[in-house]
């Protein structure tokens, strides 16, 4: 837990009550940083680059309240940094991945949106785990990441498209 | 689909934290923040000053004299004036494409392209003409495009891209900051723009005119706690590139970085790698080695090089290096035949040594098994994979995995320790991915494939 108190003294720069509000608030960050990157190694790394955005900028913060959105947001731009900074390309001959990728997932294993998260781009996970996981309002989620409203509507609207179509696929496969 | 959501919003809840590392993670990165908060030295107010400075003569001069209106007609392209304003790619001449393709009324166009042996660049422009202003300013914060580059056929994994608005139009970057053959093929293909997927491909056939000249100053400065080295320099008309090791006490956990001052003007960063970082624990020793490399100015004759501890200029273990080209010990022609063959990068020539390793081992025709990254199992498998790798206190190649083409139900795993251990995971397919047999066995070590690459 951190107070208000705690915020006022971090955004005046004391070390002790930023780390406090970081450690606070470690889970949510944590999690948000691993569903872009589904594993624990890059997960932490982004929370280390996240950390020390986080510290840079603190000053920033005028309102108390909004200081668990406000580090949501770091994690996210810390975690579209990291996937583009380290954005590993395999060579493969032309088509097998997705050859593979297809034919190596098993038809009973459940398709959902946490999985799907893995076929989206950096944006479109963003949009989704603000959506769906935290909750947000299109328009709140359209001021984190920087978009148009309409371009979160859009977003949503594709991917459930994308899933829905995976879902119908799956059960024409199982009939 | 309410049950899509709710299910997904279990799967985020169960996810493990690793409560302990967590903590861990953010007190030592808070170890390491600046004693103060400020903004991030990387890009120096110095840079940005004398970018600024150079761009407001440039700009005045555009008004009298038509070369440097011409020259700052390119300048847009290569990067924005104050975030990512690049002073080293401003006095280069880059070779003009002007191709353009349009796909789902997106026109994209590669307007520039520019190599030397540390660096290349392509710049493009997409036309938002039909954009509301709306959207063009959500742009200026988050754009994403997703393409593949190619040089000679390889698939290129580490390149960089930057991107900035200009009237109606984006004008985005893509960097890379290594070394190039003399003369190579680019294939950059987007496959995804503005939220919208199509194809926009460009053939781009790159001659490099220009030299670099490689200095071996082997310089050492020292105080009581550290020792720093610089190694190796390479100077190209774009980039310097810097090869240096930092001697620290054992364990110290230092935060390193690297700055080079040019009268009074403090170069700017583009890129800091960690090479290898040792504990010697016999010296009490770490040794930190690293590969930096700066944008370049015109007319450089002297550096001082000094390295960032803690984010402290470390000015006592400054060393000024001497430019003269007398103590050149290479240029590109002596340098040529390191890159005449196909390049690729290193954790691609990695993932193919150790195939060849693997298959030897084994006695098994590799020719049968289709390299494949580990997000091609499902995720359960991946994932639970990598939580079982203990965390390593060392250099490790990643794991990567073959699977046989036959069937695609059968696979290896295989990942490298840096003493050259190789960890061989057989894994099978029987209605999920499981490991049936796992066991070690010698290869080359890191060091000795890093040489290797390097000597090609």
């Amino acid at each position: 837990m951190y107070t208000k108190k705690d915020v006022q003294k971090a955004t005046k720069g004391n070390k002790k009550a930023i780390e406090t509000i970081l450690q606070a608030e470690r889970a949510n960050m944590y999690k948000i940083a691993y569903l872009y990157v589904k594993n624990q190694a890059d997960a932490l790394e982004i929370i280390q680059e996240a950390v020390y955005k986080a510290f840079v900028s603190i000053h920033t913060i005028r309102d108390h309240s909004h200081v668990s959105a406000w580090l949501k947001q770091i994690v996210i731009h810390a975690a579209i940094d990291y996937i583009r900074k380290y954005r590993k390309v395999i060579p493969l001959i032309d088509g097998q991945l997705e050859n593979i990728a297809d034919s190596s997932i098993d038809i009973d294993q459940q398709l959902d949106l946490y999985r799907l998260l893995d076929e989206l781009d950096e944006k479109q996970k963003s949009i989704i785990i603000l959506k769906y996981y935290e909750g947000y309002r299109d328009r709140e989620i359209a001021e984190i990441i920087g978009c148009a409203e309409g371009t979160v509507k859009s977003t949503l609207h594709r991917t459930l498209l994308r899933l829905r179509k995976k879902i119908k696929k799956e059960d024409c496969a199982n009939e | 689909m309410n049950k899509e959501i709710k299910h997904f919003q279990q799967k985020v809840e169960q996810i493990t934290i690793p409560e302990q590392v967590l903590e861990e993670t953010i007190t030592n990165a808070m170890k390491h923040t600046p004693k103060k908060a400020h903004f991030p030295f990387k890009k120096s107010i110095a840079s940005i000053m004398s970018a600024a400075i150079l761009l407001a003569s440039l700009i005045g001069s555009a008004h009298f004299s038509p070369v440097m209106a011409s020259m700052l007609h390119q300048i847009p392209i290569v990067g924005s004036v104050l975030s990512y304003y690049d002073i080293g790619l401003n006095h280069i001449q880059p070779t003009s494409v002007g191709d353009t393709v349009t796909d789902n009324d997106i026109s994209i166009t590669v307007t520039d392209t520019y190599a030397d042996y540390n660096r290349f660049v392509i710049g493009y422009t997409i036309d938002l003409s039909d954009k509301t202003e709306q959207e063009k300013a959500a742009l200026q914060n988050d754009f994403c495009s997703t393409f593949k580059l190619t040089i000679n056929n390889q698939v290129i994994s580490n390149a960089q891209e930057d991107w900035h608005l200009e009237g109606d139009q984006l004008l985005g970057l893509i960097t890379i900051n290594e070394g190039l053959p003399e003369s190579f093929t680019a294939e950059l293909v987007f496959s995804e723009v503005l939220w919208t997927s199509g194809q926009w491909k460009f053939h781009l056939p790159v001659e490099q005119n220009n030299t670099i000249a490689v200095y071996q100053p082997d310089q050492t400065s020292e105080n009581d706690d550290y020792q720093f080295t610089i190694n190796e320099i390479r100077v190209t008309p774009s980039t310097i590139v810097v090869e240096t090791a930092l001697t620290t006490p054992l364990y110290n956990e230092t935060l390193y970085d690297l700055a080079i001052n040019h009268n009074d003007t403090q170069l700017e960063l583009l890129e800091h790698t960690e090479t290898k970082r040792l504990h010697l624990a016999p010296f009490d020793k770490d040794r930190i080695e690293a590969t930096t490399s700066f944008a370049a100015l015109e007319g450089l004759d002297e550096l001082s090089i000094v390295p960032i501890i803690d984010q402290e200029q470390q000015s006592d273990l400054s060393l000024t290096i001497d430019l003269a080209p007398d103590n050149i010990i290479a240029l590109e022609k002596e340098r040529k035949a390191a890159y005449t063959e196909e390049r690729i990068d290193f954790d691609t020539y990695v993932w193919k040594e150790l195939k060849a390793e693997w298959s030897n081992y084994l006695e098994i025709d590799p020719a049968r098994y289709q390299h494949a990254s580990l997000t091609v199992f499902d995720h359960d498998f991946y994932s639970s994979f990598y939580q079982s790798l203990s965390k390593k206190e060392t250099e490790y190649i990643d794991p990567t995995a073959f699977i046989n083409k036959a069937n695609e139900k059968e696979a290896y795993i295989i990942y490298k320790e840096s003493d050259g251990t190789n960890h061989l995971y057989h894994i099978e397919e029987n209605k999920k991915w499981e490991i049936v047999d796992h066991t070690t066995f010698n290869g080359k070590t890191i060091e000795e494939l890093r040489r290797s690459y390097q000597h090609r």
